[in-house]
């Protein structure tokens, strides 16, 4: 009996990626409405964020992606009018959860370079505020307590590369759209380099 | 079709460095106002300055500016002053202070996050537009006695045409071309010319003169003490007791021996025990007359009328009747009635010279009074109010009235307070309890007889001695020259006064004691 010259191999399974996520981001406040990223001069506040992320829906060229982790936003801004020039410190501690909902990629054969577009929404867990009103810093709690809003949500806007399909370093914007404070609008922004395992 | 990958690489590095120099923004300058501390800022206090007028030439320093800031539950806000902008006039000023450089009025304002200050108003004056103005506040004559004590106080005022500044400004004042302080006391007779300097101007001229202290004619009260159901006094206990009034109107006693009211000064006037009764004979027991009253206790309005059973002629005898058991309201008083007079003077009834007695007059002494108290003092006390005298607070008995908006015993030289409060506050220190807070809140200590308890009780003042002695040459029922008594009988047999057929209850000035 002849055997079928011809075979067909198994349909490859498209697996989806659930891994640790590290980074660091440098934040600041906005104060106006412009969508502009600041520029590195401005990104005062140093933070980090760790986590957990998973990428949904896996095909060749989308996927979409849900994070949750834990990360530091604020400002260090510097107040002034003549004569009198005042520093402050605002950190504010976070637990994040994003959802990516498009990922377009493009296979560059092991590297795979992609765009990111989505959201987030935050829970504030706590609240660090310094000031510097003459040559010592000293704990704001003036500032803390107005800065009462603990709800954070935003848009956001990655950019990144999968290395053999799974992601490995990403540069994200986050831009808020809640204010902080409930008396003056001021907003979450931030850039993030994060690196995933 | 495949898209090369270089081509695909580029498109990515297009992307990101249009997206980190396209979207950079430049370093915002961000205003003190909108730091975050000020968000619930509510109101910015302006304090005010030490001084609201200064004097152009004169004010040359800075004057710095405070404001507090407060957030919304009225808490306070702590930031540096330099935060807040300060406005004179609506023109910002350089820094926190103001500075006198220009005649005029200016409205001082903070402001910090959208939020204005209260308005602080400096004036700064040019002092060759203004005049000083001196005067005498505490004399009604261009008189005053050069005894050391009676004092002249000055006033300096500085106007801008009618209108006094009030503001403090450095100033001397003299007396016949000597620098003086504002107080100024002599025992050196003669004319007194008072000018004052200040701001490079010269004031008006006062002139007054110090005239030797008075000095009256002595007057010699006889006394006769009525002692009801009761024998605890003697002859001479009545003569004790007669003998320590003399001394508190003559200006000797001193019991505690602590200093004296400055004003402190003799009264010309001497009690005695009567040597004679109304029947024109000696009495066994000089200035004492023991009665008996059908009644064991009385009210006071039992005293009002029972004293009449004993009312010797009050041209001849100051009537002291020592009532025991009394009950009611007055049980722990003694009283008196102030003297009716048939020339004004401030706090007395004028009336005709020739009015019976229509109520008690005199003294109503309380027995229990006569056992562990310095009951000469009382007696001053009581007898003081025979001859004009008020209390040195206003009120009596336990009915307090505060701090009144005239000189309750209309005498300038003599302190007042607030009894109630004094009453509600007395200290178990015993050096404490002697010390009074004036109501122009000053610190002193009690020494006048026509105080209550805690008192030293060794001073009666130069304004008391001019009452005292009004009452001596225009009371009625008192044992003076005024009223035909020169000091001894001028006839022999005396009557009681008759009490009068619809009397009329009168209430007497009380004084409780301790």
């Amino acid at each position: 009996m002849e055997q079928d010259s011809t075979f067909q191999k198994a349909p490859r399974v498209k697996t989806n990626y659930f891994g640790i996520k590290l980074g660091g981001l440098a934040s600041s406040f906005a104060h106006n409405s412009s969508l502009a990223l600041p520029s590195p001069a401005n990104l005062k506040m140093i933070g980090w964020q760790a986590g957990f992320a998973m990428d949904m829906f896996t095909q060749k060229n989308y996927n979409a992606r849900v994070e949750l982790s834990y990360n530091t936003k604020g400002a260090r801004e510097t107040f002034s009018s003549d004569p009198i020039a005042i520093q402050t410190q605002n950190k504010l501690q976070y637990v994040h959860l994003s959802v990516l909902p498009l990922i377009v990629k493009h296979s560059l054969g092991k590297v795979t370079p992609y765009l990111g577009l989505g959201g987030y929404y935050a829970r504030r867990v706590g609240i660090k505020s310094r000031w510097k009103p003459g040559t010592t810093w000293e704990d704001d709690v003036q500032t803390a307590q107005n800065l009462n809003v603990k709800n954070d949500f935003g848009y956001s806007v990655s950019l990144g590369i999968y290395v053999r399909k799974k992601p490995f370093v990403e540069i994200r914007y986050e831009g808020g759209l809640n204010s902080v404070s409930s008396t003056t609008r001021i907003r979450n922004r931030s850039v993030a380099l994060s690196f995933a395992f | 079709m495949k898209i090369p990958s270089r081509i695909t690489a580029n498109f990515w590095i297009i992307v990101l460095a249009s997206a980190s120099i396209l979207g950079c923004e430049t370093e915002q300058n961000i205003p003190i106002d909108d730091l975050y501390r000020f968000d619930k800022l509510t109101q910015l206090q302006l304090a005010r300055p030490a001084k609201l007028n200064y004097f152009l030439g004169i004010d040359k320093e800075p004057v710095p500016l405070s404001v507090k800031l407060f957030g919304a539950d009225g808490t306070l806000i702590t930031a540096p002053q330099e935060v807040v902008s300060f406005y004179s006039n609506n023109q910002k000023l350089p820094t926190s202070a103001f500075t006198p450089k220009t005649v005029g009025t200016f409205n001082i304002e903070g402001r910090l996050a959208g939020k204005t200050s209260n308005t602080v108003q400096l004036k700064v004056w040019n002092p060759a537009s203004l005049t000083i103005r001196i005067s005498v506040i505490n004399k009604s004559t261009d008189q005053f006695f050069a005894n050391g004590a009676d004092s002249v106080k000055l006033q300096v005022e500085l106007l801008s045409g009618t209108e006094i500044i009030d503001e403090d400004f450095p100033l001397v004042i003299y007396a016949n071309g000597k620098a003086i302080t504002s107080g100024f006391a002599t025992t050196t007779q003669g004319e007194y010319k008072f000018t004052a300097t200040a701001l490079g101007l010269t004031s008006n001229q006062v002139v007054l003169k110090a005239v030797a202290p008075p000095s009256y004619t002595i007057v010699r009260l006889p006394v006769i003490f009525h002692e009801v159901n009761k024998s605890q006094l003697t002859s001479a206990s009545v003569k004790a007791l007669t003998d320590g009034m003399t001394k508190a109107y003559r200006n000797s006693l001193n019991r505690a021996n602590r200093a004296k009211d400055v004003s402190a000064t003799d009264l010309y006037v001497e009690f005695y025990p009567a040597p004679t009764g109304l029947d024109g004979k000696t009495l066994s027991s000089p200035g004492l007359d023991r009665v008996t009253s059908s009644k064991t206790s009385f009210t006071q309005e039992d005293t009002y009328s029972d004293s009449f059973n004993y009312f010797w002629d009050p041209v001849h005898f100051i009537n002291v009747w020592v009532y025991p058991n009394i009950t009611g309201d007055y049980a722990n008083s003694s009283w008196a009635y102030n003297p009716f007079v048939t020339q004004a003077l401030s706090g007395l009834t004028v009336i005709n010279k020739s009015t019976k007695p229509f109520l008690p007059f005199g003294i109503f002494l309380n027995a229990t009074h006569l056992v562990n108290q310095n009951t000469d003092e009382i007696l001053a006390h009581e007898a003081g109010h025979l001859l004009g005298l008020y209390h040195v607070f206003a009120g009596n008995g336990s009915t307090f009235n505060g701090c009144p908006t005239s000189d309750p015993d209309y005498c300038p030289d003599t302190k007042y307070y607030n009894r109630e409060d004094y009453s509600k506050s007395i200290t178990t220190s015993p050096s404490e309890r002697y010390k009074r807070n004036s109501c122009a809140n000053e610190t002193y200590e009690a020494t006048n007889f026509m105080d209550y308890y805690y008192c030293y009780n060794n001073s009666f003042t130069l304004e008391q001695s001019k009452r005292v002695r009004h009452a001596v040459n225009y009371g009625l029922w008192l044992p003076t020259p005024f009223n035909g008594f020169q000091n001894a009988r001028t006839s022999g047999v005396l009557t009681m006064v008759e009490r009068p057929a619809d009397l009329v209850y009168y209430k007497p000035v009380i004084c409780d004691k301790q």
